[in-house]
């Protein structure tokens, strides 16, 4: 069936099966390989996507329900000045080693601050909680959405 | 990978439409939600999409949470993130917002629902327990040959029919949740066990519902989940807790009268023993005050 896409701002009409999982559609038909499949079945995270500014796992959406829907991944995340900081801030605090988990983690960092910009510890790790990480222990990657948001809410006073 | 027709209707009418033109060519279509559970096993049963599919989470209008007639009136494709953050759910049936708020993680929440919830039919499905005390109705439609809109509405005990089947045919839609409203002195609790915080499906859970006066309570509600093949009843809890003031010696026999209510078993993730243990203890804390 015919489905219109919108990916990173890219707009494409496909013909797919409507039951194709999105992290595919992103993957193979966008090319957009930043987006990682881990498990296929919502535990890792790997996939991690925005679909109208909600954080979702992209290996459980079908294409046909990403018609019409505005799809970022971690190639376009960075049109938004936010994700910026939140890139420098792991950077600074080690809080990447193999990357494989990063641009999922990325996203739901992301969302997360845009929901609630002053989180504590124990958000953090609940807005983290459906993205798996087999090398950094967590530790680094909480102090860098930590910092983020310090540097974020910074940024705004200062407006 | 099979191309086949998809739908994405904008209202109800449209959808049911649909569903009304599938049966009349003899095509069955998969009613998808947030899909969380529906992708996971596609892979083992591709089989799962039959002949097309029907997404419905478009339809503004089963995706709104609100109140009539003194009853709180849920859309099916309202997300577990919607049910975790409205202020309607919180302040009338709290234990709802929590029970939603410790599903899987944000992205599983942000998809999921809870007409997917109740539709699966699962006795680990962490929405149903409370959907059992709070008396819950499914409201069902359907269209006629003419394509006029027919309902039905089926209390929730007679819509789970076992582990994973329900009463909703192939061409209805679950359209809402009309659900009681604990009244202001009522006690409504909902507790879940399970290995971890996050991404962790439950060992055990129990909902419970009712009224505390000068030590005793009255209008007591128990439902425990993943004790047996469905969401039970728990009806010697509830006598056993009704029948004088709250005691020592009343919440060491909990443990007893959940023995009596339920048949758990030993699986992957826990044992008969420790489920019932921990049902009683959950209540416990409740009945004492103490969750
Ligand atoms: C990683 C992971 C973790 C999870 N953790 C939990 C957890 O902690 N607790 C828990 O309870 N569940 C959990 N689940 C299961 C699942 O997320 C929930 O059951 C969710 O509520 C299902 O909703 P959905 O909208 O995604 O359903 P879908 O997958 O879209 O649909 C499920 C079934 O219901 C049918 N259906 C859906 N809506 C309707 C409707 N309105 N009318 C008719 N039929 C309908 C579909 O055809 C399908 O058969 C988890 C799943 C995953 C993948
Ligand atoms: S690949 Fe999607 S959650 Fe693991
Ligand atoms: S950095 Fe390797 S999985 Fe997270």
């Amino acid at each position: 069936m015919k489905i219109n896409f919108n990916i990173n701002g890219i707009k494409k009409e496909l013909d797919l099966p409507p039951q194709k999982a999105l992290c595919d559609v992103i993957r193979e038909d966008f090319g957009f390989t930043g987006t990682k499949v881990g498990c296929r079945e919502g535990e890792c995270g790997a996939c991690t996507v925005l679909m109208d500014g909600e954080n979702v796992n992209s290996c459980l959406v079908p294409a046909i329900s990403a018609d019409g829907r505005e799809i970022v991944t971690i190639e376009g995340i960075y049109s938004y000045p936010e994700a910026e900081v939140i890139r420098d801030k792991f950077m600074q605090h080690g809080a990447v080693q193999c990357g494989y988990c990063i641009p999922g983690m990325v996203i739901s960092s992301y969302a997360l601050l845009k929901k609630n910009p002053d989180p504590s510890e124990n958000d953090i790790r609940t807005g983290l909680s459906g993205n798996l990480c087999r090398c950094t222990g967590y530790r680094k990657i909480i102090e860098a959405v930590d910092a983020s948001a310090k540097e974020l809410r910074r940024k705004a006073e200062e407006k | 990978m099979k191309n086949m027709p998809g739908y994405f209707p904008k209202s109800l009418s449209e959808a049911l439409l649909i569903l009304k033109d599938a049966k009349e060519k003899g095509l069955k279509l998969k009613i998808a939600a947030g899909c969380t559970d529906i992708l996971p096993r596609a892979e083992s049963f591709p089989d799962i999409f039959a002949d097309g599919i029907i997404d419905i989470t478009d339809i503004e209008e089963l995706k709104s949470i609100g109140i009539k007639d003194g009853k709180l009136v849920i859309g099916s494709c309202v997300t577990h993130t919607q049910l975790a953050e409205s202020p309607i759910i919180r302040e009338k049936a709290g234990a709802l917002a929590s029970a939603a708020s410790e599903i899987g993680s944000p992205q599983i929440r942000n998809r999921g629902t809870i007409g997917g919830n109740i539709c699966n039919a699962s006795p680990v499905g962490d929405t149903l327990p409370s959907m059992y005390v709070l008396n819950a109705v499914m409201r069902i439609v359907s269209a006629d040959e003419n394509g006029c809109i027919m309902e039905r509405m089926v209390p929730v005990k007679d819509f789970i029919k076992g582990p994973g089947r329900t009463d909703i045919g192939p061409y209805e839609i679950l359209a809402g949740i009309y659900a009681e409203i604990p009244s202001e002195n009522e006690i409504f609790r909902y507790i879940r066990s399970s290995a971890r915080k996050a991404l962790a499906i439950s060992k055990s859970s129990v909902a419970f519902r009712g009224i505390k006066e000068n030590g005793r309570f009255r209008s007591v509600r128990i439902a425990l989940g993943c004790v047996g093949p469905v969401i039970k009843e728990g009806i010697a809890c509830k006598e056993l807790i009704e029948s004088g003031e709250v005691s020592d010696s009343m919440a060491d026999r909990l443990e007893e009268a959940v023995a009596k209510d339920c048949s758990p078993i030993d699986d992957l993730r826990s044992t008969k023993e420790y489920r019932s243990y921990i049902v009683s203890v959950f209540l416990k804390k409740i009945i004492m005050g103490q969750e």
